[in-house]
C-alpha cells in the first residue's frame, strides 16, 4: 500500500472512529463467537461499562438479553445471533440488557450481520436504543387504562340506576321541576359513560385485545340499520338525512365494528351541521365498497385535519356548533378502518363542511389472509 | 309454586350500592330479593334455598361469576335457575362465554336498571 492511500485509509478510519462515537444509539460490534469488537460511548452511557472492560469479551457473559418474563435470550432468540445465524437484519423490539450496576434496561434493539471483503460471515452489529421511558409510558397508559376501566365504570352504574329510578318515580313523585333538574343530571352522566365507553372501546383495539369476529355483510345493509337509529336524532336538529346507496361489494368484516364506524361518522356530522343536510351514500369502486359521509357543518381548518384521529382532539370549530364528545370518536374510527385493511379519507372547508370517505376491501381479499 | 308467593332473585354482587340499587328496583317490581356480597356467599345462599333467577356479577371476590355458574349448572338441584350475568364493557367476550356456560342473558355495567328489571320479568318463568 502506498503512503497516500495509507494515509486515506487512516482518516477514513478516524472519521468513522468519530461518527460510531458520537451515535446517540448505544452500537456494538461483535465476531463470530459474540466478542465484543466496538463498543461506543452511548452503549457505555446506557448499561455503564467502558469499551475497556467490554473489548474482547463475549456479550452473552455480561449484557445476556432477556425478555419480559426474565427469560435469557443468549441461546434461544438472542437477535444477534439469529443475525449472525440466518445473516439478515433482525428488528428484535424490546429486550432487557443487564447494567454494570446489576439492573436492567429495556433496550429497543436491531441487529445486522456483517461480511469481510469476500462475503463471508465477520460478525454482527448491535444498535440499541435506552426504552426506559417508553417502557414507563406503556406502564402509565394501561395502569389509567385499568383505572378508567374498573374505577369509572362502577360510580357510574351505581348513578346511572339510582337517578332513573328517583326520574321513574320509583322512590316517590317528583315534580316537574325535579323531573327536569334530574334530567340535566342524567344527560351529562351519559356523556361521562359515553366517554369511558369510547376510551375502553380505543384500549381494546389498540393494545389488540379486540377480536374481531369476521364476517360477510353488505355495507347498504350495515348503514340502514344504523339509520334507524339515527335519523331520529338528525329530526330533533332539524337535518335531513340525504340516503343515496348503491350496490357495493360484499365485505368480510366485523359487523358490530362496521357498524359503529357509521354510527361515528354519521352522528358526527348530526353533531356538527347546525342547518343543512348531511348526505350518506354507499358504493362499489372497483375491489372496494366506499362509504361516504358528507354535512354541510361547521367543517374542519385545513391544519387541523391531520391531527384529528389523535386522542382527545377536538377541531377549534367543534365548539361553533355547541358540539359536546370525547374526541376519540375519529381515533376509534380509523383503528376500526386500519383493522380491516381500509383507508379514511377527510377534507373539509371551514363554514361549508366536511366529507369522510372510508374504502372497505371486498370480501374475496381478506384482511391478513 | 302457592299463588300468593312472591317469585324470588338472588343478587350476585359484590358492591353494596348497586346490589342496593338492583334489590330496591326488583322490590318495586314485587320480588322477593335475597342478596351475596361474594361468590361463596351466593353460592351457599342459592343452595339453601334455591331462587327463581338469579343475577351474577362475572368480577367477584372468593368465586368469580363463571366459577358460580359453572357450580350451578353442573348441580341438578340447580340447573334449571335462570341467570343473568353482568359483564363489564370491554369485555365483550366474557357474554360468549357466560352463554356457553348456560347463561339466559347479559348486562354491560354501566346498565339501566329499567332494562335490568324488564329482563328479569322476561326470563324468571324461564328454564335456565
Amino acid at each position: 500500500m502506498c503512503a497516500r492511500e495509507s494515509e486515506d485509509l487512516h482518516r477514513t478510519t478516524r472519521k468513522l472512529d468519530q461518527i460510531f462515537a458520537s451515535l446517540g444509539h448505544g452500537m456494538y460490534v461483535v465476531d463470530c463467537e459474540r466478542r465484543i469488537q466496538m463498543w461506543n460511548r452511548s452503549a457505555e452511557a446506557i448499561l455503564g461499562w467502558s469499551a475497556d472492560e467490554v473489548l474482547g469479551r463475549d456479550c452473552r457473559d455480561f449484557i445476556a438479553h432477556q425478555d419480559d418474563a426474565g427469560n435469557r435470550l443468549c441461546e434461544t432468540q438472542c437477535p444477534l445471533a439469529a443475525s449472525l445465524s440466518e445473516e439478515r437484519t433482525i428488528f428484535a423490539g424490546t429486550v432487557w440488557a443487564h447494567r454494570k450496576d446489576g439492573g436492567l434496561a429495556p433496550a429497543n434493539v436491531s441487529c445486522v450481520a456483517l461480511f469481510d471483503e469476500e462475503d463471508n460471515l465477520a460478525g454482527a452489529v448491535e444498535v440499541f436504543s435506552d426504552a426506559t421511558v417508553q417502557k414507563e409510558m406503556d406502564r402509565i397508559k394501561s395502569q389509567i387504562s385499568s383505572v378508567v376501566a374498573h374505577e369509572l365504570r362502577t360510580p357510574l352504574t351505581a348513578m346511572l340506576g339510582y337517578l332513573d329510578m328517583v326520574i321513574n318515580g320509583d322512590a316517590g313523585k317528583i315534580n316537574a321541576e325535579q323531573d327536569e333538574f334530574l334530567r340535566i343530571v342524567r344527560s351529562n352522566v351519559d356523556r361521562l359513560q359515553e366517554l369511558v365507553n369510547d376510551f375502553l372501546d380505543l384500549d381494546k383495539l389498540e393494545t389488540g385485545r379486540s377480536v374481531l369476529h369476521w364476517e360477510e355483510c353488505r355495507l347498504e345493509h350495515v348503514i340502514e340499520e344504523m339509520l334507524e337509529v339515527l335519523s331520529p336524532v338528525a329530526a330533533e336538529k332539524h337535518l335531513e338525512i340525504v340516503v343515496d346507496i348503491r350496490e357495493a361489494p360484499v365485505l368480510l368484516c366485523d359487523r358490530r365494528l362496521i357498524g359503529q364506524v357509521v354510527s361515528n361518522l354519521v352522528s358526527n356530522a348530526i353533531k356538527f351541521t347546525i342547518d343543512g343536510e348531511v348526505r350518506v351514500s354507499a358504493r362499489g369502486e372497483g375491489e372496494s365498497a366506499l362509504l361516504v359521509v358528507e354535512d354541510t357543518g361547521v367543517g374542519i381548518p385545513v391544519d387541523e385535519l391531520g391531527r384529528l384521529g389523535e386522542r382527545f382532539f377536538r377541531a377549534s370549530t367543534a365548539s361553533l356548533a355547541g358540539a359536546s364528545g370525547s374526541g376519540l370518536g375519529i381515533a376509534i374510527t380509523r383503528e376500526i378502518i386500519e383493522k380491516h385493511e381500509g383507508e379514511l379519507t377527510i377534507e373539509s372547508r371551514p363554514g361549508e363542511g366536511s366529507t369522510f370517505m372510508v374504502r372497505l376491501p371486498a370480501a374475496k381479499r381478506r384482511p391478513g389472509a | 309454586m302457592p299463588v300468593n308467593e312472591k317469585q324470588t332473585v338472588l343478587i350476585a354482587e359484590d358492591d353494596p350500592q348497586i346490589a342496593n340499587m338492583i334489590k330496591y328496583k326488583l322490590e318495586k317490581s314485587g320480588y322477593l330479593v335475597v342478596w351475596g356480597e361474594d361468590g361463596g356467599a351466593a353460592l351457599d345462599l342459592i343452595r339453601e334455598n334455591p331462587p327463581d333467577l338469579v343475577i351474577l356479577d362475572v368480577m367477584m371476590p372468593v368465586m368469580d361469576g363463571f366459577e358460580v355458574l359453572r357450580a350451578l349448572k353442573s348441580d341438578p338441584a340447580t340447573r334449571g335457575i335462570p341467570v343473568i350475568m353482568l359483564t363489564a364493557r370491554g369485555m365483550e367476550d366474557d357474554i360468549l362465554k357466560g352463554f356457553e356456560s348456560g347463561a339466559v342473558d347479559y348486562m354491560i355495567k354501566p346498565f339501566s336498571i329499567q332494562e335490568l328489571a324488564a329482563r328479569v320479568k322476561a326470563n324468571i318463568g324461564r328454564k335456565g
